[in-house]
């Protein structure tokens, strides 16, 4: 499911408690952050191709932004997916509201469990999962995505990651590398992958091209509930109808990616963006899988994170055609620069950002934009 | 008998709402390690039992109830019947586009305009919405925050072209920007950058308006946001630290401004606690105004506050039990030393308060005031052996944060690293996990449930206020001189990259009728903006 904070109020206690409890209960939350527009909710909502759109809402504006919601929804054909709202709704508004369609709505009186159980019970309708339209099929969602149909493609990326057989997907989408190029960002967590891909995607959208965005983030494997928080550090471009961002859930695979990041990014790759981007989980050295499915990987590292000694061991050094020192300002960024060049034999592009102040970005950009698929 | 075996349920464990174990007897020996001159006498260093001598009995706290709703004309009418209730202070409570500085019609204040606060976007808007009370004889405060030096030029150029002398202004800006990173969201420039904007406001009062406290250094929000008691107390403190730090980087002299910072704190539930809170506050800040920056001045050692009830702790089911909440939670404030302090009203978790609502939280202050006797003899729990420990462990568990916070370089540092938002939501899920197991009661809610209907009335706002808000301020910018703007706004900027205080810029701008929103951009043009650091 989503869950988006929509509107300008910042009051997102609740939001965050429940966005724990959804993943412990075995659920997928992708959260978008503050100040997201109805607009920007709803396309969120059609990107991951969600079974329930939870909305948070403090600021008494409930009833001019849900309406607002719902009419996007219906735009990108998603009328049929429940949505739930959090906060403080009176009664009154609470019956205009579930007249209009509204599944649920929760406020502070009602116990964890309760929401929990009310989300999972929503989120599915006649025993299948309630993303999924009355009429349709993969055929026909795929060919609407192969015309740029996004709505669409939210689907057929969903089909690919809970419904389909690894032979289907390669009958349908073939194995060979992706037409536009495929970008590939690792780093170890707290290096500020996130940000960075903003600030590239907002410099390629100045340049007028559009994107495909693959966020992975590891899922608990335990529940199997997740977290996906890549989307809220990447407001102010989510928005962009030309930028397409689906998170992952590595789903108990190790390597940085999930099982099936590759046919994602493929699938994208036919429904015709320009460029494409995969944010792995950040686990540092052991992120090599990305090599796989990107022609271009980008090994991001900071100062004085212990950077420096990963380097001496094999592994992601060797998959990494860019690197980027990102914070720049802080102490031993150059120290680190010299560092790498050291330490890796080939002649690959160092590049130093800082993601605050947009520097290098550019820089980078170019690079990216150039590399040879190898 | 089904409550005989709901009892048994319950967990044998004694804590307080933050987790903290309570002993079932307490005694001399819990305050053995605790010297006497620890404690003190009121009205004297470290002034744990107050900042006065005899506290209520010369002067009660100050009854400031916030308000602000829909068009400055509805606030500046709600405004004069509060004071004609008796009502001793104003509070402004500004509409969330405000906050975010966004100007009616800006497209993403849709639906917002005038709900939470009253909408404010030009020096027109302060005319009417202060106008016909005298600012030079009762005091304002102001709840704002990222935009708190921009809303202060407006009130400064509100009072200069009323001919109200600046040294006359009394009242409190919010103006706590580090809160705001911490817990309620509502920042626009990147951390460096707004802490710079609120020593802007501290110098400035310190030269010109010597009676008003330019920034409330707020804890509020952080417990609303699920904090413990001793985590608001430290993290609020430490925002004092850094505000007084950066103050002393400039140049000003501690005890020129010093004595004009107040605090803001909540008042929750655990009536010791909170009253252990306030003592330990004023202790700690004392200690470090003497001890790390070396003030002279006693008054820069006191550490005066206002204190709300906890917005957190009511429920709108069964809304009138939140009456007996506000009283229990206002009389731990008036126990722990409040200079001011704010009532909720009963029907606060489902809309802004109504006239009765709001009335009826006053008249729980008056009645607590005038007929409980507590306001007779100054800190009545002083001494207590239960108090006195539960102080020193507050205090204890803040100082501790302290040197940590110390340790990571400072606030600033500590905010992008995630720290803060991390620690507050581990409160908040631990929390929310014990009421959701029943193991903190809530009356009504998860206890004592009852089938009801919700019968209280509730305040509306309409909603073509926002449309008839945006029409306003379009006529009104076709109508001022626009090249005077355009100048001011240059001026803003010019003053911001040659790193100068911009208050004089912005009083000056306000004059030109520059919006909010026009002014907030100038300042992002040259400071960025901020996108929220770490999420958890």
């Amino acid at each position: 499911m989503v869950l988006a904070k929509v509107g300008l109020d910042g009051h997102d206690r609740g939001v965050k408690v429940l966005t724990r409890c959804l993943r412990e209960a075995g659920i997928e939350v992708i959260y978008t952050g503050l100040w997201q527009t109805p607009a920007a909710a709803a396309k969120a909502a059609m990107e991951e191709d969600v079974d329930v759109l939870g909305l948070s809402l403090h600021s008494a504006a409930h009833n001019t932004l849900v309406p607002l919601v719902q009419e996007e929804m219906a735009r990108h054909g998603r009328s049929h997916v429940p949505i739930v709202i959090g906060g403080i709704i009176p009664p009154e508004d609470v019956e205009t509201l579930k007249a209009t369609g509204i599944a649920a709505m929760f406020g502070p009186e009602h116990s964890l469990d309760e929401v929990v159980e009310t989300i999972k019970r929503v989120a599915v309708r006649n025993g299948k999962p309630a993303r999924l339209p009355e009429s349709g099929g993969i055929q026909e969602w795929f060919a609407a995505s192969e015309t740029g149909d996004r709505s669409a493609l939210g689907r057929v990326l969903s089909w690919i990651e809970s419904d389909s057989s690894q032979t289907e997907i390669e009958s349908m989408l073939g194995s060979g590398p992706t037409k536009a190029p495929c970008i590939g960002i690792t780093g170890a967590p707290g290096v500020g992958k996130s940000t960075l891909i903003a600030q590239v995607l907002r410099e390629i959208r100045h340049r007028g091209k559009s994107i495909g965005v693959v966020a992975v983030d590891p899922a608990s494997p335990i529940t199997g509930g997740a977290l996906l928080g890549d989307r809220a550090r990447m407001t102010g471009i989510a928005e962009d109808p030309c930028v397409f961002i689906r998170s992952s859930a590595s789903r108990g695979a190790m390597g940085g990616i999930a099982p099936m990041t590759g046919a994602m990014l493929r699938a994208m790759d036919a429904s015709g963006f320009d460029a494409l981007f995969v944010e792995t989980v950040g686990a540092g050295q052991n992120d090599v899988e990305v090599r796989k499915v990107a022609a271009t990987v980008v090994l991001m590292m900071m100062p004085g994170a212990g950077d420096d000694l990963q380097l001496q061991k094999a592994g992601i050094t060797e998959i990494a055609q860019v690197f980027v020192v990102n914070k720049a300002d802080l102490p031993g960024a150059d120290k680190l620069m010299a560092q790498i060049r050291q330490e890796i034999l080939k002649d690959v592009p160092i590049i130093k950002t800082i993601s605050a102040t947009g520097e290098g970005i550019s820089a980078l950009v170019d690079v990216l934009l150039s590399a040879k698929t190898d | 008998m089904a409550t005989e075996l709901k009892h048994e349920q319950k967990e044998p464990e004694f804590v307080t709402i933050s987790g903290r174990p309570v002993k079932a007897v307490y005694g001399p020996d819990d305050l053995k390690e605790i010297k006497p001159e620890e404690i003190g006498e009121p009205g004297q260093f470290p002034f744990t039992r107050g900042i006065h001598k005899v506290m209520y009995r010369k002067q009660l706290w100050t009854m400031r109830q916030f308000a602000g709703f829909g068009t400055p004309q509805q606030t500046n009418e709600r405004f004069k019947f509060l004071l004609a209730k008796g009502q001793t202070g104003l509070s402004t409570a500004f509409d969330l586009p405000t906050l975010m500085t966004r100007d009616s019609d800006d497209p993403l204040s849709v639906g917002e305009v005038g709900k939470c606060g009253v909408a404010v976007d030009t020096l027109k808007d302060f005319e009417v919405l202060y106008g016909g009370i005298n600012l030079g004889g009762v005091s304002v405060s102001m709840t704002i925050n990222a935009p708190a030096a921009i809303i202060l030029a407006f009130y400064i150029a509100t009072a200069d072209k009323e001919g109200v002398a600046r040294d006359q202004l009394r009242g409190t800006c919010q103006n706590d920007i580090l809160k705001e990173f911490h817990a309620q969201n509502e920042f626009i420039y990147p951390p460096q950058a707004s802490v710079k904007l609120v020593i802007d406001t501290i110098e400035f009062c310190a030269q010109e308006m010597p009676q008003y406290n330019p920034v409330s250094i707020s804890g509020y929000h952080i417990r609303e946001a699920g904090s413990t008691a001793g985590q608001e107390l430290a993290f609020t403190i430490y925002d004092g630290i850094t505000y007084v730090e950066e103050s002393m980087k400039r140049g000003l002299d501690v005890d020129l401004f010093a004595p004009r910072l107040s605090f803001f704190f909540n008042a929750h539930n655990e009536f010791f606690e909170e009253i252990a809170k306030y003592r330990a506050a004023r202790r700690l800040w004392a200690h470090l105004m003497r001890d790390r920056f070396h003030a002279k001045n006693e008054r820069s050692l006191w550490l005066r506050f206002h204190a709300q009830t906890a917005g957190c702790s009511l429920y709108n089911k069964q809304p009138y039990n939140n009456l007996m909440r506000v009283a229990y939670q206002a009389m731990a404030a008036a126990l722990g030393g409040c200079q001011s302090l704010h009532t909720n009203s009963m029907d606060e978790t489902l809309s802004l308060p109504t006239e009765s609502a709001v009335t009826l939280a006053l008249r729980t202050q008056q009645v607590l005031a005038h007929e409980t006797g507590i306001t007779n003899t100054v800190d009545p729990l002083g001494g207590s052996y239960y108090v006195e420990r539960l102080t020193k462990d507050l205090e204890d568990e803040a100082w501790e944060y302290i040197h940590r916070i110390d340790e990571m370089g400072g606030m600033i540092r500590a905010i992008e690293s995630g720290y803060i938002r991390k620690e507050i939501a581990d409160a908040a899920y631990y929390d929310s996990k014990r009421v959701n197991n029943r193991e903190r009661i809530i009356v009504g809610v998860n206890e004592y449930v009852e089938e009801e209907e919700n019968d209280i009335e509730i305040l509306k706002i309409s909603r073509a206020l926002g449309e008839e808000k945006a029409r306003e301020l379009q006529s009104l910018k076709s109508n001022r001189d626009n090249a005077a703007v355009t100048k001011a706004l240059a001026d803003v900027r010019q003053a911001a990259r040659d790193g100068k205080n911009v208050m004089p810029e912005l009083v000056a701008a306000a004059k030109t009728y520059a919006t909010l929103g026009e002014l907030s951009k100038a300042l992002e043009d040259v400071y960025g903006r901020y996108d929220g650091g770490n999420l958890w």
